[in-house]
């Protein structure tokens, strides 16, 4: 059992996308750990901050342990940062969704329609991220 | 422990006696170790054991089934004999033999040393022919010179011994490096071949891993921990990749081994004496694999260490916690519930203990990793707590309480421990006074014994995970341990300690807007305020919460029911808390969303008016609500700079207040110059840095800025709809000016929901107040004197508010009279006594911006002179808005003038009045003229009856009269005699409304003195250029005191010519004419004018000479009478003979 829990923040730190991948049944999720992989998201963006300026990658790799939870973070060229909360070790899985979800990320951005930092409401967005958490995360 | 084996097969009595001497010079120096495959070179400090030549590891090498560790490293033959020919003997063979058995094994490290007890130099034999030495390096050293070597014996020569000694030991040392480059890459093949194989039926990881170990050990005392840590750290990776991947197929027999039940969990112990009694254990009767695993990671951390790098070993915990966690899942081990957890948490504190001693306090890179340990510590101990019933409000049960005694044996007691600071160096105590620290096992065991205990260490932890992460400026991984702390707080009945990070959570997670968290830390939070019973925050938290979108709706629901029940409540509960200043204001957007304001009035809004605004406002509540009441607050606008800038070109349209965008064109050019693009670019500019780190953030969770309400648009007692909701806010419009809304304020019992300034967030629109001045004037047209004229009182309310009896007085000025315009039919229209100097204008039920005009009268006398002059009058308006008095300028024209003219007739006298009409028309009737003076009568010489006459612009009308003066009354007696003139007028539109116009006239030199006749002769004809005689007669008429008169003839220089004396005084004394004769010659033909003759008054000369001058005075006009003034002579042209 995996669950990943993926968050887009944005420049004034909001999250702008979130969305949860578990392989485990509805029943076996606990509501109150979907609330502290979003707590260890929140507090991960100091390490997040602290960390991009220390590497010339987007990818930051794992950057932060809490307990058994891994926090995995991407950084877009224009500071949007893409965090997953895991408690599994997939680096190969999780690079290839942050090259993914940026790919993704960057398209919707061009949207005239979207302003920054708002959060994203795409129905496509939501299906394509559904796509590559399947493919990457969840297989 | 290195050790290193040299045999010797012949003379080992002697050797006994180096050795120990040799094996204690070894370590005393470091060699440099020039290693193969590029490694890099090192400087080693070598150790070695010596032992008998055995064959028994050297069958093993042979096999392959040898250790680096017990590997006789090196082989040494050592001899003493001195003699050739014993050499040649039996010694020869004996190395020869050793040689070859070696050999045999494949080994080449050997060396043979040759003791020398004879001093050479003291023998008679000075020159020998050879040594032993030279012997043994011509059989056996061809190739390998430098390993055969001698030795003085020390024990006999003890000062020159020591050079060759110096020598013999620094070949040791490069010969075991040598051995151990071979030995090595050997080794490692071996390990190579051995991994190759892991997955063979019979691969036994336990072999392998003393295997790999060995090597990693070797590289231990060589000084190398790096590369030790290299073989650990591949050991570690590897049994996990068999735990993890091929832990499920039954291949792997060996796993079995660590397949034992997990019935002890001792944690690691980062200081045990006996480092290796685990590997003594492993190798015989096998271990759990949470010992195993343990005993990989002390040597990891141990050598990590080594290295100081104690950071390293704090970052690899958690992993190792958790990979291991993941391995005891994986094999499925059974094993009490909380065993782990007290494994990890032993496992926890052991490393934060090391790195406490370990860091300096500003060395972060440590703290950076000790700060998720804390954590993780923390958790592990609730997680204990909770299983034994230890949290607060919990008392352990008798179940219970067997699990902690369960727990408390599988803990163990902590292995003796070597002091840290004996141990390594670099560690030292902080504070030496402190008691000394007790194991984490003692720890765990003494806060799993008591209440009291576990919460004292869950507290201390919290507090120190806390700090730590502050200190590595994680300031919100240290607030979401701050939430942890906080709900154990509240757990312990102290929810006072817990509001504070609970506030400090919300305050960031509302400022970036994770709602959903946000949404959870209010719900503590309101748990936290119910137990504090502090209602006025319990009731704003709650209708915080009801209006957390992200909540479910039972919850939300309620939360609204609390909070209005707590609400009702608060008004007796509040004056009775000494609550802090502005603890009633909220934040309105947590309630309301403010989506438009627009003000409904028209532009501009004048001062005083009602103001109407829309509030366009949408509610969180999941249910309706009762709001006492809305207020929307509005200050003067102030126009930033830019803004003003930006608008300087754009003509600022009252509504249009969005800013706008920066618009610039943009022409790309082609290098040869031509256009190659166009386009139109538009640049915010950017407001703020998109990447900085914000370490708090400024958001208040309540405003404390409450802006100026005195200026406000408000509704009260409204329902409000979930959802969103239209509002009509009305205000009086006081003040003048440009305002901007600024702060919405919602008010409900005693809380105040107080809105961000809106400034910041939309673009309020902004409105204008402007006032209107009421003014008042009077219009008029020209303004005629003497006739009633009309002229307009104008009334403009402007925003004045008039009272209802509110009145204009208007006062004139002298002789001017006003009243309000009558009706032609009113019977007062033709009375002027209606008219008066001041008049009262009632302004009734006047309305501010009402405009009235009323139309009045004026009436001003007509001013009995003769030139028409204007006339200044003024009106004094006093009006109820103003306290001064407004004087109004009139000025009036005079209706008609009279002028009088005195006409001479011979010794007659007629007065000519001439009326001369100017701009307006009257009628004019019954003219007269009153004389009082005694003996002066005027006769009227005009129509009789007069009708009334028709006056106007440019028409005259004249009136004669004949003055006749008793003749004693000369002019000596009455110089001036008075004439009144009298006449009564009317204007055309009221012919039935007399006025009287008055004029006096002053009469002078009514009588005639002299009179003057010419005649001309010859008298019928006069010729051009032909002298004619001028006759003047002077006759007196009347007595008068004038004797000496001079005459003149003024003539026109191109009529006539006088000839001879045109000048002359005649006396007229006691005579009462002269005669004088002159000559005149006409200049030009045609009827001329009879040369005019001026008679004055002559006053001769004195005979004193300062008076000898005469004087001449002109008489006034009616004093002279002239008859022959008028005359013409007809001169006609001359004979032709004479021209």
């Amino acid at each position: 059992m995996s669950t990943y829990y993926f968050v887009i923040v944005g420049h004034n730190d909001n999250p702008i996308y979130e969305r949860e991948f578990s392989t485990a049944n509805k029943e076996q999720r606990k509501e109150d750990q979907r609330h502290l992989s979003q707590f260890i998201a929140h507090a991960a963006l100091d390490l997040v901050d602290e960390h991009k300026w220390k590497t010339a990658n987007m990818q930051l790799k794992s950057i932060d342990r809490f307990n058994q939870w891994f926090v995995s973070a991407f950084i877009t060229a224009s500071q949007i940062r893409f965090i997953i909360v895991h408690d599994n070790k997939n680096d190969e899985g999780i690079k290839n969704f942050f090259n993914e979800m940026y790919d993704t990320y960057i398209k919707h951005s061009m949207n005239a329609f979207y302003k920054i930092n708002t959060p994203i409401k795409s129905v496509m967005f939501e299906k394509k991220s559904d796509i590559f958490g399947r493919k990457y995360l969840l297989s | 422990m290195n050790i290193e084996i040299i045999t010797d097969s012949g003379a080992c009595p002697l050797f006994r006696s180096l050795e120990s001497q040799i094996l204690n010079a070894i370590p005393l120096d470091t060699c440099e170790w020039r290693r193969t495959f590029q490694r890099p070179t090192k400087h080693v400090r070598l150790e070695a054991q010596a032992q008998q030549f055995n064959v028994e590891p050297l069958e093993k090498y042979k096999q392959g089934e040898w250790s680096i560790l017990d590997h006789p490293i090196l082989h040494i033959y050592v001899t003493e004999c001195n003699d050739v020919d014993a050499y040649k003997a039996t010694i020869r063979e004996e190395i020869d033999a050793w040689l070859k058995l070696l050999t045999s094994y494949g080994v080449s490290d050997w060396m043979i040393l040759l003791v020398e007890t004879l001093d050479i130099r003291k023998t008679k034999n000075l020159l020998p022919r050879t040594t032993v030495l030279d012997k043994i390096r011509l059989d056996f050293g061809s190739k390998n010179d430098d390993r055969c070597i001698s030795v003085l014996n020390p024990a006999k020569f003890e000062q020159k011994s020591t050079e060759s000694f110096r020598c013999l030991v620094q070949r040791i040392r490069f010969l075991m490096l040598t051995s151990y480059n071979r030995n090595i890459a050997k080794y490692e093949e071996l390990i190579r071949s051995k991994r190759e194989k892991r997955n063979h039926d019979d691969w036994d990881f336990r072999q392998y891993f003393f295997l790999q170990e060995d090597l990693a050990l070797i590289f231990e005392k060589l000084e190398l921990p790096t590369e030790a840590l290299i073989q650990y750290d591949e050991l570690d990776a590897m049994f996990s990749q068999f735990i993890t991947h091929t832990g499920f197929n039954e291949k792997q027999q060996w796993l079995a081994y660590f397949k034992r039940p997990l019935s002890a969990f001792h944690g690691i112990c980062l200081s045990r004496v006996d480092k290796f009694e685990m590997r003594q254990k492993i190798r015989s009767d096998g271990v759990s694999l949470l010992e195993f695993r343990n005993y990989l990671f002390e040597r990891q951390a141990y050598l990590l260490l080594t290295c100081n790098d104690i950071p390293e070993i704090a970052k690899r915990l958690l992993g190792f916690l958790f990979s291991t966690l993941r391995e005891v899942e994986y094999i499925k081990l059974d094993c009490q519930e909380g065993a782990l957890c007290c494994w990890e948490f032993v496992c926890a504190l052991e490393v934060l203990q090391l790195c406490e001693q370990a860091m300096e306090p500003n060395e972060v890179t440590c703290f950076q990793h000790c700060a998720p340990i804390w954590n993780l510590a923390k958790d592990k101990l609730y997680e204990l707590g909770k299983l034994c019933g230890l949290l607060p409000g919990c008392t352990p049960s008798s179940e219970q309480l067997h699990i902690v005694v369960q727990l408390s044996s599988g803990i163990g007691d902590a292995p003796p421990q070597q002091q840290f600071l004996q141990a390594m160096p670099q560690l030292r105590d902080r504070s030496p006074n402190r008691k000394p620290k007790l194991s984490a096992a003692q720890q765990l065991k003494e806060a799993l014994g008591s209440n009291q205990a576990f919460q004292k260490l869950y507290l201390e932890l919290a507090e120190l995970a806390i700090s730590t992460y502050k200190h590595v400026t994680r300031l919100r991984s240290a607030r979401l341990v701050g939430l942890d702390l906080g709900k154990f707080y509240c757990a312990l009945n102290e929810p006072h300690k817990a509001v504070g990070f609970f506030t400090d959570l919300l305050r960031e997670l509302k400022a970036e807007n994770w709602h959903t968290l946000s949404s959870q830390t209010l719900l503590e939070l309101a748990n936290c305020y119910r137990k504090m019973g502090d209602s006025l925050a319990y009731t704003k938290t709650c209708s915080s919460i009801s209006c957390c979108a992200e909540l479910e709706t039972l919850v939300r629901t309620f939360y609204f029911d609390e909070f209005l029940k707590s609400l009702k409540t608060l008004n007796t509960t509040l004056s009775a808390q000494p609550s802090m200043e502005n603890a009633n204001y909220c934040v309105l957007e947590d309630h309301f969303r403010i989506l438009d304001i627009e003000v409904l009035n028209t532009n501009p809004i004048i001062q005083d008016d009602h103001l109407l605004v829309q509030l366009k406002m949408e509610s969180l509540y999941p249910r309706g609500i009762v709001v006492e009441c809305i207020k929307l607050c509005y200050e003067l606008h102030v126009t930033p700079e830019s803004e003003a800038a930006l608008h300087q070109d754009i003509p600022l349209k009252s509504k249009d207040c969005t800013p706008r965008l920066k618009v610039t064109l943009q022409l790309f050019h082609k290098e040869d110059g031509s256009l190659n693009c166009a386009s139109v670019t538009s640049d915010t500019p950017k407001t703020k840095q998109p990447v900085r780190r914000t370490s708090s953030t400024k958001r208040k969770l309540s405003p404390s800025v409450q802006a100026d309400f005195s200026n406000i648009v408000q509704v009260e007692n409204i329902a409000l709809q979930p959802g969103i909701n239209l509002l009509e806010l009305k205000g009086k419009a006081t003040r003048v000016g440009r305002w901007q809304f600024k702060q919405v304020c919602v008010s409900m019992s005693s809380l105040e929901f107080l809105s961000e300034q809106l400034a910041m967030q939309l673009q309020p629109p902004t409105f204008e107040i402007c006032t209107k001045p009421a003014s008042a004037s009077l219009h008029f047209k020209t303004l005629i004197a003497g006739i009633v004229q009309p002229i307009n009182l104008h009334v403009a309310g402007g925003s004045f508010i008039f009272p209802s009896d509110a009145k204009i007085s208007l006062r004139c000025s002298k002789n001017l009279r006003i009243r309000q315009a009558l009706q032609p039919d009113d019977p007062g229209c033709a009375n002027d006594a209606t008219f008066e100097s001041t008049l009262l204008v009632p302004l009734l039920q006047f309305k501010s911006f009402e405009e009235r005009s009323f139309p009045l009268e004026v009436l001003t006398d007509m001013p009995g002179r003769k030139v028409a002059k204007h006339h200044d009058h003024h009106i004094t308006l006093s009006c109820p808005w103003s306290r001064n008095e407004l004087p109004i300028p009139l000025e009036f024209q005079p209706a008609m003038e009279a002028t009088c003219r005195l006409h001479t007739c011979g010794t007659q006298k007629f007065l000519q009045v001439i009326m001369k009409g100017l701009d307006a028309q009257l009628l004019l009737h019954q003219a007269k003229v009153k004389c009082d003076v005694p003996g002066v009568r005027l006769q009227d010489l005009n129509p009789d009856p007069q009708e009334p006459i028709e006056i106007h612009k440019s028409l005259t009308v004249t009136y004669l009269y004949e003055i006749q003066v008793e003749p004693l009354k000369t002019e000596h007696e009455l110089p001036i005699v008075k004439v009144h003139f009298v006449v009564k007028y009317a204007t055309l539109t009221q012919p039935q409304v007399w006025r009287n116009y008055g004029c006096a006239f002053d009469l002078v030199d009514y009588s005639t003195l002299f009179k003057l006749q010419a005649q001309l002769e010859p008298n019928e004809l006069c010729r051009l250029r032909t002298v004619c005689n001028l006759n003047l007669k002077i006759t007196k008429v009347n007595e008068n005191p004038y004797v000496d008169l001079m005459y003149e003839v003024l003539n026109d220089q191109n009529l006539w010519a006088v000839c001879g004396r045109s000048a002359g005084v005649v006396s007229m004394k006691d005579v009462d004419s002269h005669s004088i004769s002159l000559d005149v010659m006409p200049l030009s033909t045609g009827f001329l004018p009879m040369p005019s003759i001026r008679l004055s008054k002559y006053t001769a000369g004195g005979k004193s000479k300062t008076d000898g001058h005469s004087k001449v005075h002109p008489f006034p006009p009616g004093q002279v009478y002239n008859s022959t003034k008028s005359m013409q002579i007809h001169v006609i042209a001359s004979v032709s003979g004479e021209q």
